[in-house]
């Protein structure tokens, strides 16, 4: 545990000199991620200037869609696109050689991303907070924490799917085929679009079988206030759920696709 | 300089790509399926918008989709020109091999635009096209001549207008050494494209008339198309796009001046 703890010391500090280098990079990239929620935003502000829709007027929709970009921001994974160019230009290899395990040297990329993201993000809400109250939820301890351990666990749970996905490359040069199939449909099912009330029945059907809802909707849901009572701990529930079950498989494909792997280049 | 000299090159680095890509042919049936799911979702979306009102910004379910159409047609043309070329120019500039393209007799702009031509994709511009199609259909309005020459005059400036905001893009990449963020900025701009103008407000809607102007890109053909183009519309396109290509080209210009060679 101890040596764990070193490891991911030193990968963080490795990741923020990175991420320093290439300040610019990383402002673009979180600038960049703002604009689809804001696009879609505009759009429910456009259709509901007349009058709420489906229970939600304006500042709700306003509301949704900021905890849509933070909770976003907080579960983003990007390993599939990074794994699959080390695995093409074999500079995976020199990583498997490292006394730890390749997942947390990249765990440790993410998490240092995340923790500046969470810092400013949560500034800004904080600077807002006096100028509009469409930004005050809740202040209560309880539903804070339960907020925050909605936001871990779907953080956790986006995670571990991504890298399962990035895992299918030891197997085909078609995962990122794959993954982008997969980022189409979590765009609609997992609430970016409209809040789950929104989506059609059939839609609505399939949510506690697929993941999306739990990696980015109900958070969403527990902040706005749309998801309370019992609902929250089934809800939450079902994301230890989803997140136990993306871990095991990591494990898997992970010592399985190994054996499979033959480096190429270095 | 030469346009026909640089018609021929163009063509010839078309037929290149075609025979590059016949080697990977099971990347059109990967390209189908992606263009096909990626329109299927983008109108289940429509749907879901459109369960809730008539109308986005004054504008029907079938004249949005004429908008998607073009939308994705454009689209089509970034992946099968634009993004495979961007990516290109940091690795020539990092590698020293930049040197090799600005000794070559051609204009340096035009080759790092068009030497990889990807030609799957052209699917996309396809399927854009039948999209269209299919909402005049529905709507059933009356395709004239002048309707179609607007709308492909439209049209040519919003591809135009891409090209120069692409080119402005992979310009910036001569200080922003990750290109993939530029390409993802430039992924997430062009999604407020998806939708006419009309439905961003006040301030937005100037910036993404005369900025990032997804206006031009988008809105103008569709509005080209389903006859609800003013002339006041139709000139701000024409002028977006003069000054947007004479910008991007001002810009790579300048950009070429401070340039210092790496390595080798």
């Amino acid at each position: 545990m101890k040596t764990l703890w070193r490891v991911y010391a030193r990968s963080m500090k490795v990741h923020w000199a990175i991420l320093l280098e290439y300040r610019g990079d990383t402002l673009f990239y979180m600038i960049g991620s703002f604009i689809y929620p804001l696009v879609t935003l505009a759009v429910w502000l456009a259709i509901s200037a007349g009058g709420e829709v489906g229970g939600y007027g304006q500042r709700d929709f306003i509301l949704y869609f900021l905890a849509v970009l933070f909770v976003a921001r907080l579960n983003g994974a990007w390993d599939t696109w990074e794994i699959e160019t080390m695995m093409r230009e074999g500079t995976l290899s020199s990583y498997l050689l490292r006394p730890s395990a390749f997942i947390h040297w990249r765990i440790a990329e993410n998490l240092v991303y995340k923790l500046l993201y969470g810092v400013l993000m949560l500034a800004a809400w904080m600077i807002a907070w006096p100028f509009t109250d469409v930004v005050h939820i809740s202040l209560d301890p309880g539903f804070l924490a339960v907020v925050i351990v909605a936001i871990l666990l779907a953080s956790v749970i986006a995670y571990m799917f991504q890298y399962c996905l990035a895992m299918l490359g030891f197997w085909t040069t078609r995962m990122l085929a794959i993954v982008n199939l997969m980022e189409a449909v979590g765009l609609f099912l997992s609430g970016r679009i409209a809040p789950y009330s929104f989506l059609p029945d059939w839609v609505q059907a399939t949510q506690s079988f697929t993941p999306f809802y739990w990696l980015l909707g109900f958070p969403v849901d527990v902040i706005t206030g749309r998801v309370s009572g019992p609902a929250v701990w089934s809800g939450l529930g079902l994301q230890v759920f989803w997140a136990v079950l993306f871990i095991a498989l990591y494990f898997v494909l992970w010592h399985r696709g190994l054996r499979k792997y033959s480096a190429v280049g270095g | 300089m030469r346009p026909f000299y640089y018609l021929t090159l163009l063509l010839l680095l078309f037929k290149l790509s075609i025979s590059e890509e016949m080697e990977y042919r099971s990347n059109f049936f990967a390209n189908i399926l992606n263009t096909l799911s990626s329109v299927l979702f983008a109108l289940l979306t429509l749907q879901v918008f459109f369960l809730q009102t008539d109308e986005i910004g004054g504008w029907t379910f079938e004249q949005v989709l004429v908008l998607l159409g073009v939308f994705n047609a454009l689209d089509g043309v970034v992946e099968m020109v634009l993004r495979p070329n961007i990516g290109r120019i940091v690795q020539h500039i990092r590698k020293g091999t930049f040197d090799l393209i600005l000794m070559k007799p051609v204009d340096s702009q035009f080759y790092l635009s068009f030497r990889h031509i990807v030609f799957w994709p052209i699917t996309d511009v396809l399927l854009g096209f039948g999209l269209i199609g299919y909402a005049a259909v529905s709507m059933g309005i009356q395709v004239t001549v002048l309707n179609v020459a607007l709308f492909l005059l439209m049209f040519g400036m919003g591809v135009l207008t891409l090209y120069a905001i692409w080119m402005i893009l992979m310009t910036m990449s001569f200080w922003f050494v990750k290109v993939e963020n530029l390409t993802f900025l430039f992924s997430s701009l062009f999604e407020t494209a998806r939708f006419p103008v009309q439905v961003y407000k006040g301030a937005l809607r100037l910036l993404l008339t005369f900025v990032f102007p997804v206006a031009v890109l988008t809105t103008f053909p569709a509005a080209a198309f389903t006859g609800a183009l003013t002339w006041r519309d139709a000139l701000i396109s024409l002028l977006v796009t003069a000054v947007l290509v004479t910008v991007a080209r001002l810009f790579w210009k300048t950009a070429l001046r401070y340039y210092t060679s790496a390595s080798s």
